[in-house]
């Protein structure tokens, strides 16, 4: 199981666009990847779970990811949500 | 006669008879299951599941015609729900757990994550309770085989009426014979709300259960700026309602011989007539009034219409069309001006015990890169299609010019390297509404296009009163000496560095100070479309040494009240004056 934290880098936050990036990037992992902001808690493979962390641009969130593939989920996690996040311009798959 | 109060939702006002839709909601009936069938009832909830999904993808494609992106980007998000582990999972482990059918568990699932969302202090996540119930209604109709269920719109001018509209159904209405809208539900960010703003239609939300009291084919008058829905109007308010819409035809009249003449003293100044605008379908009603181009578009509402923040591509989109729209006219872009009485949390900001001296702005921009530089590089590229210009808000000082005109020649320089059409010339400019950026003017002259006085603002910050507390709300006083001075110093200091200065705020609006806009000597003035040719037909008759002549005395008095009552005098005198020469043509001084 691997722990990290990854600092929000979109300047809405964790709404519904950058929470359905996060969700179908999550999906393509079989690790188990749980967030954690301010108490709450979200599956990030859940557009509701994480759009209800109403977490916002700059705020850091835990990420607990566990899993065969738990390295490679980790590090393509924190990218988007620090770096990617921050181009919505990118069209999204 | 009744009147029935709700939340101001989308001003104008409309007398018509009232079309009352309701959604027959599907009523959940909960069954007991032996466990053998289970299995069976999961299969039945996958299989609502494909169908909605199949219904909503087809709305996708219908709706990006219709609405535009915005439509598509609700519809997408609904596709993501019926994907959910919250919400799906869910729903089948309750299959199991309490033995029950697939529509008592959906139900169920989906409450569990509306009262989640409605715990938030955020207002933007507890309005998504209305996608969530939109997908809901969805897959209880597909389990049930009841059919899509969708509403129709009315078959002649009415209002409609509603407890609530989902997001799906004010796609499907659109805005055919829809007069106005009364809603039992919603609030001023619900998408209904969001829509009639952008469309024009007066619409009231909030009326609660009363609503139930609009039947349908009776006659009700709707007012969308107080909130009011007026049952069983008595012959008076019938009146009053329709003299509202004739006086709006009387107008429209009188534009229509104004509307191609330009702006000119009878001693030859010409001033540029330029309306304000908030979305790119307001561009038509502009040119409709005579608009020479769009002095302000305030891009902020191109973002709050939206779940999401809008990207670089669909920005282009919509400015690019509204270029289009404008077919070579000018149209100046002010970024995105955030906060305030704007404050939106989905952008990041949070709550501030003084808004107005906090994180708004420019302050707010220069500390969201990416934020800005989507939105410069979306408009440097629009202006490839016209004449654009752009204009940073709340600026202070120099330094934040400065910073501001860094970042757009960062975007002019990746526009570059990527071989994306733009123009790299295009005028940037700031707004004049903060007492210290009148003050250093010249400073800022030097290093900018054009001014915009944003009137609404330098008047509250020069006089240090909050328009919105109605204790202080007398100090609001355009013709306070402290404010004139500033306008007439910061018009001297662009003309002096050889730039233009317009006006966007509300004083440039109202006839009365439109003589003292002539007098300070400004080259635009930016207002509501519908008060172009009210403001035209003042500058038609005033000479700019009349003008100017008004302004040195105004500015001769110590205080506000002495020169608001020698302007009331000025303008009374004037008016008699003009009956006496021309009786058929006294001025509309609205």
């Amino acid at each position: 199981m691997i722990a990290t934290a990854a600092t929000i880098s979109d300047p809405v936050g964790f709404h519904l666009r950058a929470a359905g990036r996060i969700v179908k990037l999550a999906k393509t992992f079989d690790a188990e990847v749980t967030v954690r902001f301010q108490g709450r808690v979200a599956n990030a493979k859940s557009i509701m779970g994480l759009a209800s962390l109403a977490a916002d641009c700059g705020s850091v969130v835990e990420l607990e990811i566990d899993g065969p593939d738990d390295a490679a989920a980790a590090a393509a996690l924190v990218r988007l949500i620090e770096i990617e996040l921050a181009h919505p311009e990118i069209p999204e798959g | 006669m009744r009147i029935l109060r709700g939340i101001p939702a989308s001003p104008g006002t409309a007398l018509a008879r009232v079309h009352h839709v309701t959604r027959d909601l599907p009523v959940v009936v909960r069954a007991a299951l032996p466990a053998s069938d289970l299995d069976r009832e999961v299969a039945r909830l996958h299989a609502a599941l494909v169908d909605a999904r199949a219904q909503i993808q087809a709305l996708v494609v219908r709706l990006s015609a219709d609405l535009g992106p915005e439509g598509a980007a609700i519809l997408e998000s609904h596709l993501l729900i019926l994907e959910d582990e919250l919400v799906v999972d869910r729903a089948v482990a309750l299959v199991r757990a309490q033995s029950c059918n697939a529509e008592a568990a959906f139900h169920d699932a989906v409450a569990e994550v509306a009262s989640r969302l409605l715990e938030s202090q955020d207002d933007y996540l507890r309005e998504r309770v209305q996608d969530l119930h939109d997908v809901e209604d969805r897959v209880l109709r597909a389990l049930m085989g009841l059919g899509v269920g969708r509403l129709v719109g009315p078959a002649a001018p009415s209002v409609v009426a509603a407890d609530d509209l989902a997001p799906s159904d004010t796609a499907a209405i659109g805005a055919r014979n829809v007069l106005a809208f009364a809603l039992g539900g919603g609030s001023r960010t619900s998408h209904v709300a969001i829509l009639a703003r952008s469309l024009g239609i007066p619409a009231v939300a909030g009326l609660g259960a009363s609503v139930a009291e609009l039947h349908d084919g009776e006659l009700v008058a709707v007012d969308g700026d107080r909130g009011e829905v007026v049952l069983q109007p008595d012959s008076e308010t019938v009146a009053r309602y329709r003299q509202l819409s004739q006086q709006q035809l009387t107008v429209n009249a009188k534009l229509a011989h104004l509307r191609d003449e330009p702006a000119i003293t009878p001693d030859g100044r010409r001033l540029e007539m330029l309306a304000n605008i908030e979305m790119p379908v307001e561009v038509e009603k502009a040119l409709a009034c005579g608009a020479e181009g769009i002095g302000l578009l305030r891009t902020e509402y191109i973002y709050f219409q939206r779940q999401t923040i809008p990207t670089e591509a669909e920005q282009l989109e919509i400015y690019a069309g509204i270029m289009r729209g404008m077919a070579g006219r000018p149209v100046v872009f002010r970024t995105l001006d955030v906060g305030g009485d704007k404050v939106q949390r989905y952008l990041g900001a949070r709550k501030e015990s003084n808004p107005f001296l906090g994180w708004r702005g420019i302050r707010f921009l220069l500390a969201n890169r990416p934020l800005l530089k989507a939105q410069l590089r979306a408009i440097y590229r629009a202006a490839a299609g016209g004449p654009a210009r752009l204009m940073f808000p709340m600026i202070t000082g120099v330094e934040e010019l400065r910073e501001a005109r860094d970042a757009c020649r960062e975007c002019v320089a990746e526009l570059a390297a990527e071989g994306l059409p733009h123009d790299p010339d295009l005028e940037v400019g700031i707004m004049i509404e903060t007492p210290a950026a009148a003050v250093v003017a010249d400073l800022l002259a030097a290093e900018c296009d054009f001014f915009s006085f944003g009137t609404n603002d330098l008047v509250q910050y020069t006089l240090a009163m909050d328009r919105l507390n109605s204790r202080v709300a007398y100090l609001y006083q355009p013709v306070h000496p402290a404010v004139l001075r500033l306008l007439r110093d910061a018009t001297a200091a662009a003309h002096a560095a050889g730039i233009r200065v317009g006006i966007c705020g509300e004083m440039a609006s109202e006839t009365r100070y439109a003589e003292i806009l002539l007098g300070l000597g400004l080259d635009e003035v930016s207002v509501h479309a519908a008060q172009l040719p009210k403001i035209k037909q003042v500058v038609r008759w005033t000479t700019v040494a009349e003008a100017e002549g008004l302004l040195a005395d105004l500015m001769s008095r110590r205080t506000a009240a002495e020169a608001d009552l020698l302007l009331a005098d000025y303008l009374a005198e004037k008016k008699r004056r003009r009956v006496d020469a021309a009786p058929t043509e006294a001025p509309d001084d609205a």
